[in-house]
C-alpha cells in the first residue's frame, strides 16, 4: 500500500513539475513592467 | 551544365540537388537547378519523377525565400496529387508543413508536420530524419512549445553530428537550443549553445550566419534586466552589418530606451521607421510606432491608439504573442495609474491572447 500511495505522489510530482515548466514556459512574460519594456516575446529570434 | 542521357541520371541529379538543399548551400542549390530545368524534357512523360520535380521546386523556392512561387508549386501539384505513394507522401505532407510554416500559420504546419511524421517510417535515409526533426524543433521554438523544441533539437543534432558535410545543420541545431533556452529563461544554457553555434559558423567562414547567431545572443541579453549594454555591442555589430534592419533598429532602440539614452533610441527608432515604410513592413512599423510612444512619453490616448491598432494587426495576422505582451504591458501602465477598468480589460485582452496561442500549438 505505501507502495502504491509512493508511485502515486511520484508520479504527480512528475506531472506536476513537467506541467509546471510548460505554464512556465506559455507565461514567460507575465512580470514584464510596463515603463522598461524588458520582458517583450522571444518571436524575434531568428533560425536557419 | 551537365548533360543526360537517360531520365534515370535525372534521379541522381534531383538527389544532389535536395542534399545541397539541405545542407543550405545555395550556389550548388541554384547551378543543379538550372541543369535540371534545361532537362526536364527527359522525364515530362514520368508522373513520378514530375511529382519529386514539383515537391523539391516548393523546398527550393522556400529555401531562396520565394514563398509566392513556393505555393504556386504546391497549388499546381495539389490539383493532380493523389496520396498513396508513402515516400512521396512523407515530403508533400513535409514540404506543405514547411510551407506554412514559413507563412507563419504555424496550427496548419503542425498538422501536415504530424502526418508527414506517421510517414517518416517509410523514409530509409537518416539524414532526412534529422532534417524532418529539424524542422519539428523549429516549429515548437515558434509556438513556444521550447521543452518539444530542445527534444527535436537534440534529436536532429545527434545524427547530423556524425557527418562532417552537415556541420552548418549541427550549428543550426545549437542556435534552436540556444533560442528555446532564451524561452524558458535559462540563459546560461542558452549562451552556451548560442556560442557553439556561432564556434562552428566561424570555422566555415560563414559570416551570415555569423551576424544571425550574434543577433540572437543580442535578444538572449536584452531579454535580460542588465545586461542592456552586453546586448547593444552585439546588436551594434548586427546593425552595422545592414542584417535585418527593421529587427536590429528595434531591438537597439529598446535597448536604448531601458537604460534611459532616449536620445539614441530615437535615432534608431527613426531609422526602424524609415525602414519599415519603404519596405512595407507593417508588423515591426507597429513594434517601433509603441515603443517611439513609450519613448517620448505620449499622454495616454496616443498611447493607447498606437498599442490599439498594433493588437488589431498583431490580431489579425495570427501574432497572438505580441498581442499577449502589449495587452499585458498596457494594462500594467493603466493599473499603476490606478485606471483599473482599463487595466482589467487589457489583461483580459492578454489572457484570451495567451488561449489563442495555446490552442495554436495544440493538437488539432
Amino acid at each position: 500500500m505505501k507502495k502504491i500511495v509512493f508511485k502515486l505522489v511520484g508520479i504527480t510530482m512528475a506531472a506536476a513539475l513537467f506541467f509546471g515548466v510548460v505554464t512556465a514556459d506559455a507565461n514567460y512574460n507575465v512580470s514584464g513592467k510596463t515603463t522598461n519594456l524588458q520582458t517583450l516575446s522571444n518571436e524575434h529570434g531568428e533560425t536557419f | 551544365m551537365s548533360v543526360l542521357t537517360s531520365n534515370g541520371q535525372m534521379i541522381h541529379l534531383f538527389s544532389r540537388w535536395y542534399k545541397a538543399i539541405r545542407q543550405q548551400h545555395l550556389q550548388k542549390v541554384h547551378t543543379l537547378k538550372q541543369d535540371i530545368d534545361g532537362q526536364l524534357y527527359l522525364i515530362k512523360n514520368d508522373e513520378v519523377q514530375l511529382i519529386y520535380y514539383y515537391l523539391l521546386n516548393v523546398r527550393y523556392y522556400l529555401l531562396t525565400d520565394q514563398l509566392n512561387e513556393a505555393e504556386k508549386v504546391m497549388n499546381h501539384l495539389e490539383k493532380t496529387y493523389k496520396p498513396g505513394r508513402k515516400a512521396i507522401d512523407y515530403y508533400y505532407y513535409f514540404f506543405k508543413g514547411l510551407l506554412f510554416s514559413y507563412r507563419r500559420n504555424y496550427a496548419e504546419a503542425k498538422k501536415y508536420y504530424l502526418t508527414a511524421e506517421s510517414l517518416l517510417m517509410y523514409v530509409d535515409d537518416e539524414l532526412e530524419k534529422a532534417e524532418f526533426h529539424y524542422s519539428l524543433a523549429n516549429l515548437y521554438y515558434y509556438i513556444r512549445q521550447s521543452l518539444l523544441a530542445v527534444h527535436y533539437a537534440l534529436k536532429a543534432k545527434e545524427v547530423f553530428v556524425k557527418h562532417d558535410d552537415y556541420q552548418l545543420k549541427v550549428a543550426g541545431c545549437e542556435n534552436i537550443l540556444g533560442l528555446s533556452y532564451t524561452t524558458i529563461k535559462d540563459f546560461e544554457l542558452a549562451e552556451e549553445h548560442f556560442l557553439l553555434a556561432l564556434d562552428i559558423v566561424l570555422k566555415h567562414k560563414n559570416k551570415q550566419l555569423a551576424i544571425l547567431i550574434r543577433y540572437n545572443l543580442g535578444l538572449m541579453y536584452a531579454d535580460q534586466p542588465t545586461l542592456s549594454k552586453v546586448a547593444i555591442r552585439y546588436l551594434l555589430e548586427v546593425y552595422e552589418s545592414g542584417y535585418q534592419l527593421h529587427k536590429s533598429t528595434y531591438l537597439l532602440a529598446r535597448e536604448y530606451f531601458k537604460i534611459g539614452e532616449t536620445d539614441i533610441a530615437d535615432r534608431f527608432l527613426q531609422e526602424g521607421l524609415k525602414v519599415c515604410q519603404e519596405t512595407e513592413n507593417e508588423e515591426y512599423l507597429h513594434h517601433l510606432t509603441i515603443l517611439n510612444k513609450f519613448n517620448h512619453e505620449a499622454n495616454d490616448d496616443d498611447l493607447e491608439s498606437a498599442v490599439k491598432e498594433g493588437l488589431a494587426f498583431f490580431n489579425n495576422e495570427g501574432l497572438f504573442g505580441f498581442v499577449q505582451d502589449y495587452a499585458e504591458q498596457l494594462a500594467a501602465y493603466y493599473h499603476e495609474k490606478g485606471k483599473y477598468d482599463k487595466s482589467s480589460h487589457y489583461f483580459y485582452l492578454a489572457h484570451e491572447a495567451k488561449q489563442k496561442l495555446l490552442e495554436k500549438g495544440a493538437l488539432k
